[in-house]
């Protein structure tokens, strides 16, 4: 008989997050994704060695990055998180491993934190990639850089769990462009929608259902940053992180639920 | 009396919803004790698959239920000691053989260090060493099936679980299966498999379970359901003008130009048979005993539950 140790959750969520760092390392989107972000750097080092004179046009490249270094991160994790599951369940690599003394709602969180650490890795990356050869003739917070990481982080989990929580309701092609819509373009549905759905029968119902659907450009503050706004207060911070920790933890939960309650 | 390693009490397993409601497990009690070595044999769709999934906890039972060590199937503490082949082996094509044990070791409860050892020695006995290496996309399908199994036994589990065991393998894989399966049968392992393959059922297992139509039709020790089997073959020469008493010709024997043949299921028949050809002045050139397969005693079985109204 072989020795074995107790398999503690934390063990676990951290060999299935192997699985997907291995995943995405031999896999060639990342790579497309992160080639677009270093055609990006080169393009503003060239500018850099010619030389910019205005301002404006520094910062304007450095938002550029920053806003294409959202994007490519966000992307990443929406496409690594809603395959995940569905990917598992018709490769049938799902049986073998639940069938390993493992509950299922570890699997998942070692699923989530893993298509979270891609992405908040990815992030960082690119962010180095954008802003170091970036021209800087205006002077930025780096304590309001350090605080839209920490929620560019926050944000990347919460599109996680709703990625995966998505990919177990519908298919993934239509999960991946709920969750597109949700995070890049959700704010400006949502008050599009709530402004057309005034004064009429359907305000209160859409109100309610829009209030459910967590509102991603909160947690954004790249625009903020090369703005030259102050950072933002400790209490309004923590309240963003906290929001988007408690939408992350209730789209877990929900998911969970349903990933427990599957017939496989 | 040695322990049940897994009880299955009335289970019933339902797929689809409303007017699609099927049912193909319907009913199904039987137990696997510690040390034993059961076969589950069926036709395609007779159950055996939902069977296994409702034992792993990958399906839900619409009634009864499953224990597995003692645990409520399903639960973690009762898969701690098992090890699974799934009907279907397909393994992540991304990653290396060597990866993909480390994963199912460690989430077995391995340690690095006692997989370091291990991987080497589990690969070499499914026949797949020097292979750490490679990338499972290029494994065949022979290949996914023998690490199927190394995943199985990575952490030489008390009990076994193999849905379709033999699937995809050449000769060769069955014959190395084989021999794995024997020595963890000497070793007291309990192994509870499906398979398309009566010959090995009826080489490696102590019962056999037959399950078809989502009931079971018949669970009994191999050597049980052989012994109705075994039938006498009477070759004969007849004598000039003789014709067969009555006694004889009620067990139809096949003559033709004056040889005969005719079977009798059992010894003291066969005694009497031919007393009976003597005396009709037919001369016994030779008896041999035919003992049928277990595939015949299976084709009897589902053929008669097919043929029922």
């Amino acid at each position: 008989m072989i020795a074995t140790i107790p398999v503690t959750p934390a063990r676990a969520m951290s060999l299935i997050g192997r699985g997907v760092f291995i995943e995405l390392l031999r896999r060639k989107d990342a790579y497309v994704l992160l080639v677009l972000v270093g055609l990006h750097a080169l393009a503003v080092l060239t500018v850099s060695i010619v030389g910019v004179q205005n301002p404006a046009t520094g910062t304007f490249l450095l938002n550029l990055g920053l806003t294409l270094t959202h994007f490519a991160s966000h992307l990443l994790v929406m496409l690594l998180a809603v395959r995940q599951i569905p990917a598992e369940i018709d490769g049938r690599t799902l049986y073998p491993l639940l069938a390993k003394p493992i509950e299922r709602r570890t699997f998942l969180l070692g699923k989530w934190s893993a298509c979270t650490a891609c992405g908040a890795g990815a992030l960082l990356l690119m962010v180095v990639l954008v802003w170091v050869p970036a021209p800087k003739l205006e002077a930025y917070s780096l304590g309001l850089l350090a605080q839209a990481l920490a929620l560019q982080t926050v944000s990347l989990g919460l599109v996680a769990a709703v990625s995966l929580l998505l990919s177990l309701l519908v298919p993934r092609g239509v999960a991946l462009v709920a969750v597109c819509l949700t995070v890049f373009l959700g704010d400006k549905v949502a008050s599009l929608s709530a402004a057309q759905a005034a004064d009429s029968p359907f305000e209160r119902p859409l109100r309610w259902l829009l209030a459910y659907v967590p509102d991603f450009s909160k947690l954004d503050l790249f625009t903020r940053l090369t703005d030259g706004i102050a950072p933002l207060s400790v209490a309004a911070f923590t309240g963003l992180a906290a929001w988007g920790a408690l939408c992350t933890a209730a789209a877990l939960a929900l998911s969970a639920h349903l990933f427990e309650r599957r017939a496989l | 009396m040695p322990a049940n390693v897994i009880e299955v009490q009335d289970l019933a397993v339902e797929y689809g919803r409303g007017k699609r409601r099927f049912r193909a497990v319907d009913g199904v009690t039987f137990r696997v004790a510690e040390g034993e070595c059961v076969g589950f044999i069926g036709a395609n769709g007779a159950g055996k698959s939902s069977t296994m999934k409702a034992i792993m906890g990958f399906l839900f039972p619409a009634a009864g239920h499953v224990r597995v060590f003692g645990e409520d199937a399903g639960t973690a503490r009762s898969r701690q000691r098992i090890g699974y082949l799934p009907e279907v082996a397909l393994y992540y094509p991304f990653m290396k053989a060597r990866e993909l044990l480390e994963l199912y070791g460690g989430l077995s409860g391995l340690t690095r260090v006692s997989l370091r050892k291990r991987i080497p020695e589990i690969l070499d006995r499914v026949g797949l060493a020097g292979r750490a290496e490679s990338l499972l996309r290029d494994f065949s399908k022979g290949m996914q099936q023998r690490l199927g199994i190394a995943q199985a036994l990575i952490a030489d589990p008390e009990a076994l679980i193999l849905d379709e065991l033999s699937s995809g393998l050449d000769p060769i894989g069955r014959h190395d299966l084989r021999d794995v399966l024997m020595e963890l049968r000497r070793r007291g392992r309990t192994i509870f498999f499906s398979s398309h393959e009566l010959t090995e059922v009826e080489s490696l297992c102590d019962r056999v379970i037959i399950i078809h139509g989502g009931k079971i039709v018949t669970q009994a020790t191999v050597a049980e359901l052989m012994r109705p089997l075994s039938e006498i073959e009477i070759s004969f020469v007849t004598g000039n003008g003789s014709s067969l008493p009555a006694s004889l010709t009620a067990l139809r024997p096949h003559v033709a130009d004056g040889h005969g043949t005719l079977i009798v299921d059992s010894p003291t028949r066969c005694a009497e048979a031919i007393l009976a050809l003597s005396g009709a002045g037919c001369q016994v050139r030779r008896t041999s005993t035919r003992v049928r397969s277990l595939e015949d005693h299976f084709i009897e079985l589902v053929g008669a539950t097919r043929r029922a109204p």
